[in-house]
């Protein structure tokens, strides 16, 4: 049997796909490899031999081996790109996309359809906040949230419409190299250790931001010619979106009823900013503590008797927390160990990962840029963590929380020289293998990168209806 | 002017850097950690 398209991997990026093509052309014929099943995890057997952990780990947690893949576990936070995410930056090492925002921008409504989100991702201002907003050169933003298991759920029926094979790992590209094309894929069902292979004439790698690049770096070897790296960029310029509580605040009036999903109001620097202070893209959250109970007494005493001259009646307490976009530092990255296998015979992943000072800056900027706006809007007052106001000083690891978005390790680019894609999503190097993943985003801004890896989805979904 | 014209000489070579900066940032202070307004903290 030789498929149409093979896909690789039960995630958001291949289930949207998927579900695309056969709304296109119903008789394609599909199979769909994927490690887990609808109900088992096989992430928690194998994980422990898969990764080494450090201090600083954007990884284990935050993935499952499962149908529906890391969104069964996801906190279902979504909103697409800014506009200057798109955007060359040379002075912070930022490449820009090979297309910009309004190529993304046509699948704005059919993801939030897939996610089932309301919000219009209009940047808004309240009336009376807008001049000191606008002062600080601060928007405010919408964060929308999807649903955990909502793509195992929408798509549970996919069985009636395409070959699915379960606790399946594929570990092996077969490669023609007269005409540089995939011929077959190799895969092992993890439960009885029995070899398959598979033909297709398109193959879609959508394992996540890690498997991926693992993938094509375990193959990278087995060929005459470079297929996937004749950039070196592969496994390079690992990102992540560093989060961190930056500080506390008092605050002298509700100023969070204007939100009334949540306590929380999101915020970001406009691009100007960015550019005059030389940081990256980030989003500021301050997250409100109404519950009397919950109540910081100590910050609340603290502020009284250092400032006894201010006589505003505090209303609650609250956090704030400062999400970076991550510098693409070539010394962030993943590698193989070849020498460390798993009980698959595939290497394990090596990282190497640091927030470097570009990170440091942006959050240390933004976090005092949020908390001036606080004074000048007269909402409250901000007590900032000590490192973020002294330089010298390490960030708090007690304050860091990684996320685990993966990013940026097969990047895209229309250069094969500087890239692992083309803006078709394409391999360079290759006739018929694509990837869907946060691992081609160029630079990640400072948005959750599911909604993006959707609307890549359709789009490469979109570009098949013109050639098969 | 005389005096005017030797303070801007005395910036030009960053003699006071310090001043010029907390000059800029009068409105904000920044005390045990906390970003304050200026008249929020007592005449010192």
């Amino acid at each position: 049997m030789i498929y149409d398209f093979l896909i690789i991997g039960a995630g958001a990026a291949g289930l949207t796909f998927i579900d695309k093509l056969i709304k296109t052309n119903p008789k394609i014929k599909i199979a769909l490899i994927e490690a887990g099943n609808h109900k088992t995890d096989n992430l928690k057997d194998y994980k422990e031999i898969a990764y080494q952990k450090k201090k600083i780990n954007p990884v284990d947690e935050r993935r499952a081996f499962l149908f529906g893949g890391t969104t069964n576990i996801w906190g279902g936070f979504c909103r697409p790109l800014d506009y200057e995410d798109f955007i060359s930056r040379p002075d912070i090492n930022k490449n820009g996309w090979p297309f910009k925002i309004d190529e993304l921008d046509k699948y704005l409504n059919e993801a939030k359809k897939i996610l089932e989100l309301k919000a219009n991702f209009d940047n808004k201002f309240n009336p009376v906040e807008k001049k000191t907003l606008n002062d600080f050169d601060l928007q405010e933003i919408d964060f929308d949230y999807s649903n955990r298991k909502i793509f195992s759920k929408k798509y549970k029926n996919f069985e009636n419409k395409i070959d699915i094979f379960f606790n399946t790992i594929a570990y092996k590209f077969n490669i023609d190299e007269n005409n540089n094309a995939i011929k077959t894929i190799e895969t092992i069902d993890i439960k009885s250790n029995k070899k398959k292979i598979f033909y297709s004439k398109h193959f879609i790698l959508t394992l996540g931001g890690l498997e991926t690049t693992r993938f094509l770096l375990n193959n990278e070897k087995k060929y005459k010619k470079n297929y996937f790296n004749q950039s070196n960029t592969l496994g390079i310029g690992f990102n992540d979106h560093p989060h961190f509580y930056v500080g506390k605040f008092v605050s002298f009036k509700d100023f969070h009823k204007t939100n009334k999903i949540k306590d929380v109001r999101y915020f970001k620097n406009n691009y100007k900013f960015q550019i005059e202070n030389k940081i990256l893209n980030s989003s500021t959250r301050l997250i409100a503590i109404k519950n009397p109970l919950d109540t910081d007494y100590e910050l609340i005493k603290d502020f009284k008797n250092l400032f006894p001259k201010v006589k505003n009646k505090i209303n609650y307490t609250g956090r704030i927390m400062v999400v970076s976009e991550q510098f693409s530092d070539p010394k962030n990255k993943i590698s193989l160990n070849f020498n460390n296998k798993d009980k698959f015979g595939i290497p394990k992943m090596k990282f190497e990962y640091e927030i470097n000072t570009f990170d440091l800056n942006t959050i240390r900027k933004t976090s005092i840029n949020i908390s001036k706006w606080l004074a000048e809007s007269e909402n409250g007052r901000a007590k900032l963590s000590e490192w973020i106001l002294n330089e010298n000083l390490e960030p708090n690891i007690s304050d860091y929380i990684w996320y685990g978005h993966h990013m940026g390790t097969t990047r895209m680019s229309e250069n094969p020289n500087k890239g692992v894609v083309d803006q078709n999503l394409k391999i360079h190097g290759l006739n018929n293998g694509y990837i869907i993943s946060s691992s081609v985003f160029p630079s990640g801004g400072a948005s959750n990168p599911t909604f993006t890896i959707v609307q890549l989805s359709l789009r490469l979904a979109d570009y098949f209806k013109n050639i098969i | 002017m005389l005096r005017r014209n030797f303070l801007k000489i005395m910036i030009s070579i960053g003699f006071f850097t310090n001043i010029i900066i907390f000059k800029k940032n009068t409105k904000y202070l920044k005390v045990n950690n906390w970003l304050v307004k200026k008249n929020d903290v007592n005449d010192i």
